[in-house]
């Protein structure tokens, strides 16, 4: 049986103008120390609440790594999650900065070849740059979630858990409009 | 209210143009744009040991995204200061259909 899990965004904005809203007033910054724990660990089924806070910025430095870097900023914003594994964040941390260079003014093709990074500040904090940014035509089907598909709650969350509110889930069955 | 749908898919979809030869182009597609992460580690800090970024593709079109799982590198779970990452279920499910992509989906309505 095939199977997807829903996650509420109660949060999500950005703008062009690089403005901070939203953000705390700096992020804290603490040494790392890493364990490695058996993956039927209780701990692996944790979750919660998740801040993320991005910017994206076309990287002028083609030896810029961290900090000190010349750069032109594109957007900022910040997504929370409302209640997800901290790992989901590695591909929920995507869908504030596809938006916003969706939706940029005047189209992507200035951006195109250019180095973007993208930067985003969560439990699991990034640097990430991206490439072969064009645009393309999308089946409208390819947005959907297929019919065959059952929702099924999160591992470690309670049945209860799932698409409140949504139409059981009937809303990622249904094709965007859009042009 | 904003929601997000994380699908455990390990199939990519099976539509094509030619799936509705009675319909316009503008009827089954719709513009966008897509981009991938770059992984190549000149490029991307790797992090402490195994933590290392998912080859993903992202879509973004019609209000809507998508995120589809291109490669992820094994790693065990990790306790980094206070946070564990476990493997994302879009990983897993990747890990298990190597030629097909996880998919995650986005409504901004």
């Amino acid at each position: 049986m095939r199977q997807y899990s829903a996650l509420q965004i109660s949060d999500a904005a950005f703008n062009y103008e690089g403005r901070r809203d939203g953000w705390p007033a700096f992020f804290s910054f603490a040494p790392t120390r890493v364990d490695t724990v058996p993956a039927d660990s209780t701990i692996t089924r944790e979750h919660g609440e998740h801040r993320i806070y991005w910017h994206a910025d076309i990287a002028k430095d083609t030896v810029c790594t961290v900090g000190g870097c010349s750069i032109e900023e594109l957007a900022r914003g910040r997504t929370t999650i409302a209640d997800a594994p901290v790992a989901e964040l590695i591909v929920a941390r995507w869908f504030g900065p596809a938006q916003a260079l969706g939706e940029i003014a005047g189209g992507i093709s200035r951006l195109m070849d250019k180095p973007i990074r993208v930067t985003t500040v969560s439990p699991l904090t990034g640097i990430h740059r991206i490439r072969d940014l064009r645009t393309t035509s999308v089946l409208r089907a390819s947005l959907t979630v297929p019919s065959d598909y059952v929702e099924v709650p999160w591992p470690g969350f309670p049945s209860s858990s799932f698409s409140k509110g949504v139409n059981l889930g009937g809303k990622w069955r249904t094709v965007p409009n859009g042009r | 209210m904003r929601f997000l749908a994380l699908s455990l898919i390990g199939l990519g979809i099976a539509c094509s143009s030619r799936s509705h030869p009675s319909l316009a182009p503008e009827v089954v597609s719709v513009q966008g744009i897509t981009f991938a992460v770059d992984t190549t580690p000149e490029v991307t800090p790797l992090g402490p040991g195994p933590v290392r970024p998912l080859g993903i593709r992202v879509t973004w079109a019609g209000s809507r995204g998508r995120v589809d799982i291109l490669s992820s590198p094994l790693r065990p779970v990790m306790k980094i200061g206070d946070v564990t990452v476990g493997r994302s279920q879009a990983q897993l499910v990747t890990s298990i259909f190597l030629t097909a992509p996880g998919s995650c989906w986005s409504d901004q309505r």
